[in-house]
């Protein structure tokens, strides 16, 4: 009888120690790492509005997704003849095929800045099928293309020339 | 001897119990980003101002009528019994203004204007 509360005693005692047994088991056991592929973004096309001409009142310029634009509101008008060609700003996501991402746009404005006051930029959207607005994104084979649409503010009496903003559209992404 | 058959068990079972096997995941869960430019041209929008209006002038215009043709550059032909008086015709002209270089791609004006007792008729278009 002794012998057994002995042996069950002793039997409990490394059952509560297991974890510095589970340290000395290591060498022994196996060890498996799951690596996954960094995600990644780069850049792949820039944001231009293209030409217009400033007239005696605000306008909006809106760009679409297809690299577009149409006036929003107000004075502003596009200029299509002899003009800079618009385009929508186009990022390209790579990374484990089939993962799901989550897609950051500035919430913020942004100001272009040319020879005289600046324009701002915002309204912000992205799209991964070039239509609908979305926030997340599946990582496709050879990369998801996200496209950026936007929103500009041509104040009244612009003066000629070109306003840009180097580095602030920034959009971020990282796995779900 | 079942003793020690006994204890190697209770041991072997107690390490057993406790082992499990070692597993890392290296999940990269860090944030990437990348920036894009922002531009848009802005250019001087056009518009046409008058400069010179189109004028006839003064003329007779006889038994028969006629017609009154002034060009581009104001010279004025006259046909039929229309006799032009003292008084200077002049070409309408205009100044368009924009961005410099630019193009504009057309120009339009209307075929006729009708004044009260005559018709004008823009022979150019």
């Amino acid at each position: 009888m002794n012998a057994s509360i002995k042996l069950f005693t002793l039997a409990a005692i490394l059952m509560g120690f297991g974890v510095r047994v589970q340290a000395q088991s290591i060498a022994f056991a196996t060890t498996t790492v799951d690596l996954i592929t960094p995600i990644a973004i780069t850049k792949t096309a820039e944001m231009h509005f293209g030409t217009v001409a400033a007239s005696g009142t605000p306008g909006t310029i809106i760009l679409a997704y297809n690299s577009t634009t149409t006036v929003g509101t107000g004075g502003a008008t596009i200029v299509t003849t002899g003009s800079s060609e618009p385009s929508t700003a186009k990022f390209l996501v790579t990374g484990l095929t089939g993962e799901t991402f989550s897609i950051g746009l500035p919430t913020d404005d942004l100001v272009l800045t040319g020879t005289t006051d600046g324009m701002k930029a915002g309204t912000f959207r992205a799209s991964t099928d070039g239509t609908n607005d979305v926030n997340t994104g599946t990582i496709a084979e050879g990369g998801t293309t996200i496209s950026i649409k936007a929103i500009l503010t041509v104040p009244a009496n612009a003066v000629a020339g070109r306003y840009a903003n180097a580095n602030q559209l920034i959009v971020k992404v990282n796995y779900n | 001897m079942k003793r020690w058959i006994l204890i190697f068990f209770v041991i072997f079972t107690g390490l057993v119990a406790s082992f499990k096997p070692a597993r890392a995941q290296v999940h990269t869960n860090t944030e990437v980003a990348a920036s894009a430019m922002l531009s848009i041209d802005v250019v001087v929008p056009i518009a046409a101002r008058e400069t010179q209006a189109l004028k006839f002038g003064s003329f007779f215009p006889g038994t028969t009528g006629g017609t009154i043709t002034i060009t581009p550059s104001g010279f004025v032909n006259t046909t039929s019994g229309i006799m032009i008086t003292a008084s200077a015709p002049s070409a309408g002209i205009f100044t368009i203004s924009g961005q410099g270089d630019a193009t504009y791609a057309s120009i339009c004006q209307p075929d006729r204007l009708s004044l009260p007792t005559m018709t004008v008729r823009v022979p150019w278009k």
